[in-house]
């Protein structure tokens, strides 16, 4: 047998080496399952060439005395046990081997690839008949399958019985009933996967489908389903199901939609970027490190400008590493710790559900509700997390809106602590905000060129989510970002270095300062405007002295803070735009943005001084 | 139009022929029904206006997006713009021969398969033709399902 395509020693290997991939439709539990399997080793990484997250993990099958042969995973230390590990993948969701966005079609590639030793197929329970067209595909390709049938509790209170033993003798493969959220069912998986370790590959391997063969895999999985799945009465409605519903009822989800936003500030906003970030800001850096480090170069650089360089006003530690550490972590942690909350319960593809349409009208799909919401945590990771958009021109106007009218959360925590106490000035500042996302928003998709884009979206039930599994991702969503972030961080200071040593930054306060007086702001609210660039809440803080000083009043408080919401993002924001949009677009938005900011604050001193608005 | 007390149907002309007898005169915004009397207020134009734009915008006779709320129905084609949107369809399971219910139509479509739940907007909602599940078939699959 010749294939025309894929690799050639398809047929001929040995089963126990290799790597076992676990695939499955997205809201499966297949990552909570990969971690009941792996326990803590698991590193997270991109996929070659792409920005997919693959991660990857070691199944220890040391239990199993009885393997005839040892199994090692690839480049693993620790295989000394008797029994053996094997490398075990997580894929991203997969509904079909005809791929449509780029992760699945990563996925396809990891499967398609010449070391599987097993595939694992992880389906709900709860809805066999879609998920067996799947396993029915990956049936084809060659390697064993084993399906686990998962969520097996939730499926029995719906009053579904599975009877596994009549599916295991129509596919001819092991099925296992398993619920990861609760544990049950996983010493069995593990014992089924050493055993089909040693199964040999299935002859003739099939790799591409047709739409028609589709069809029909999906009509045979109906059949089958209709053969083991027996239903017992349909229950009430749980008060889950009832939950859903008012989420996604327009009313009574933008109520909930208030609610959620309103503890997410609670959490991030106030605990992450005040609490937080004061002590380690203040009590770690401020009384420890600073000191310490200060200390340290002091004694062994003689030179002025190499210790201006670390330890200076805007030194690579004083300023970049203390950001990073102080400022960001805590705020990013804790952000990530809420969204992976939310994002584990199911609340998000209803959040996207209830503004489709809204999101329509600027070019955007309910999708890009999950960029967006990001953005009010931090908007340099939100700018990366635009890449799960589907279309080019969805991606740039979210990209866009994300640089513009999105306040980041450390910025969002400053400006309302400046205008505290003036809820006309919130409402102002709010409302200002919010008509450009929308106006400017609506434009831009009128100009853009470009297919509207398909909304499409599986609302998963209601649950709660399980406190390991938000853990983990909090923990490598944070390991990855700082890996990302850092460099820019680190960059930034340097560069600020440079402009204070060669005097550019004192010509550039000068000339802003014309514009800055020209929207009624006094002159020293320049370099806030210019430290802004760098960090987006440290410009708004540097307004916070100036209204402490008694220099700003209220309208031109609500003026710095509309312009510096709109101004053009922190450094870090415009290097990860630049990276995933193209520099070309990237300053053309600067430049888009830049004076459109000062234009509106001119505009809304305008209006409030005609109106004499007394704030 | 249609009459809410009798249930006859007729024409806006046939209905103003009654209006010649009647002392109130032509500026009155009622309608009276031909066949019983009954008055019925006039639809007001921006409501007809609403009523043509939902239409353009795709609510087609015989697609899901024309379903009330709640309606059980099978799905006998799909039909989208591109491949893509049909490969994405199938991968969620919509094909001809499968059952769905509609469960909502605003702020989108939101569809029971299952039970699974799947949200659609109106452009891929219109691209799905269906057929209505009868009574006895709705009871049939019960017992069986």
């Amino acid at each position: 047998m010749t294939s025309c395509h894929g690799t050639a020693q398809t047929t001929t290997k040995q089963t126990a080496t290799g790597t076992i991939v676990l695939v499955g439709a997205p809201n499966v539990g297949k990552s909570l399952l990969f971690h009941r399997l792996t326990g803590t080793y698991v590193t997270v990484s991109n996929y070659p060439g792409t920005t997919v997250e693959i991660a990857r993990g070691v199944l220890s099958i040391s239990t199993l005395t009885s393997s005839p042969s040892p199994l090692r995973g690839r480049g693993e230390q620790r295989g000394k046990e008797d029994g053996g590990e094997i490398e075990l993948i997580d894929t991203p969701g997969l509904r079909s081997l005809l791929p449509i966005t780029d992760e699945e079609q990563i996925t396809r590639e990891i499967l398609l690839r010449h070391d599987v030793a097993l595939i694992v197929h992880v389906a709900d329970a709860k809805d066999l008949e879609r998920s067996l067209a799947l396993t029915l595909q990956l049936l084809e390709l060659g390697p064993p399958v084993v399906l686990v049938l998962n969520m097996i509790d939730e499926a029995a209170q719906l009053g579904i019985e599975i009877d596994h033993r009549v599916l295991e003798e129509k596919l001819k493969i092991p099925v296992v009933l398993t619920s990861a959220l609760e544990g049950r069912g996983i010493a069995e998986l593990r014992e089924t996967l050493a055993q089909v370790l040693h199964n040999a590959e299935k002859p003739n391997p099939k790799r591409d489908f047709s739409l028609e063969e589709m069809i029909s895999f999906h009509r045979r999985a109906r059949a089958l389903a209709h053969e083991v799945v027996r239903y017992a009465q349909r229950p009430r409605r749980s008060l889950a199901e009832r939950l859903s519903q008012l989420a996604v009822h327009p009313l009574s989800g933008g109520l909930l939609l208030v609610l959620v936003l309103w503890g997410l500030y609670e959490f991030v906003g106030v605990f992450g970027a005040q609490i937080a970030v004061g002590f380690l800001e203040n009590t770690v850096f401020g009384e420890y490190v600073n000191p310490w480090v200060a200390q340290l170069v002091q004694s062994v650089l003689p030179w002025a400008w190499a210790r201006d360089l670390l330890i200076g006003e805007y030194g690579v530690i004083t300023l970049g590493l203390r950001y990073a550490i102080a400022i960001i972590l805590p705020i990013v942690t804790t952000f990530f710790l809420a969204f992976a909350l939310i994002e584990d319960s199911g609340y998000l593809p209803r959040l996207a559900m209830l503004i489709d349409r809204l999101f329509k009208l600027i070019g955007l799909s309910g999708r890009a509700v999950i960029p967006i919401v990001l953005g009010f945590g931090c908007d340099t990771m939100a700018t990366l997390v635009t890449r799960t958009l589907e279309t080019r021109r969805e991606k740039l106007i979210a990209t866009f809106l994300l640089a513009l009218a999105i306040p980041c959360s450390a910025q969002l925590g400053v400006i309302l602590g400046l205008l505290a106490g003036h809820s006309l000035a919130v409402g102002i500042w709010a409302g200002v905000i919010a008509l450009n996302f929308l106006v400017i928003g609506y434009l831009t998709a009128k100009l853009l060129p470009g297919e509207r884009s398909l909304f499409y979206i599986e609302i998963p039930p209601l649950r709660w989510p399980a406190l390991s599994n938000v853990l983990v991702k909090t923990y490598t969503r944070v390991q990855w970002y700082l890996k990302e972030i850092l460099p820019f961080f680190l960059i930034a200071s340097v560069v600020i270095w440079v402009g204070q040593i060669t005097g550019v930054f004192g010509i550039l306060v000068n000339a802003l300062a014309v514009i800055v007086q020209a929207i009624g702001l006094p002159k020293e609210a320049a370099v806030a405007f210019l430290f802004g660039f760098f960090r987006r809440d440290y410009g708004a803080a540097g307004l916070y002295d100036l209204h402490n000083a008694g220099a700003l009043s209220g309208v031109s408080l609500v003026v710095a803070a509309v312009t510096l919401t709109l101004f053009v993002p922190c450094v870090a924001q415009f290097m990860i735009t630049a990276k995933e949009r193209g520099w070309k677009t990237a300053i053309a938005m600067a430049l888009f943005i830049f004076p459109y900011a000062f234009l509106m604050g001119w505009l809304v001193n305008g209006v409030l001084t005609v109106l004499g608005v007394q704030l | 139009m249609k009459c809410a007390l009798c249930g006859f149907e007729f024409s806006e002309a046939q209905a103003r022929r009654s209006c010649q007898g009647c002392p109130v005169g032509p500026q009155c915004d009622l309608l009276c029904c031909p066949n019983c009397g009954y008055q019925t207020p006039r639809e007001p134009q921006w409501l007809s206006r609403w009523r043509r734009w939902r239409r353009r915008n795709g609510a087609y006779e015989g697609t899901l997006a024309a379903l009330p709320q709640g309606a059980e129905t099978e799905i006998i084609a799909v039909r989208p713009r591109d491949k893509r949107a049909l490969h994405k369809l199938t991968a969620l399971g919509l094909l001809p021969g499968v059952r769905v219910r509609l469960l909502r139509r605003f702020p989108c479509y939101l569809i029971e398969l299952g039970h699974a739940q799947i949200a659609l907007d109106r452009e891929l909602a219109s691209a799905i033709f269906v057929r209505p599940v009868a009574n006895e078939e709705r009871l049939s699959s019960a017992s069986d399902g």
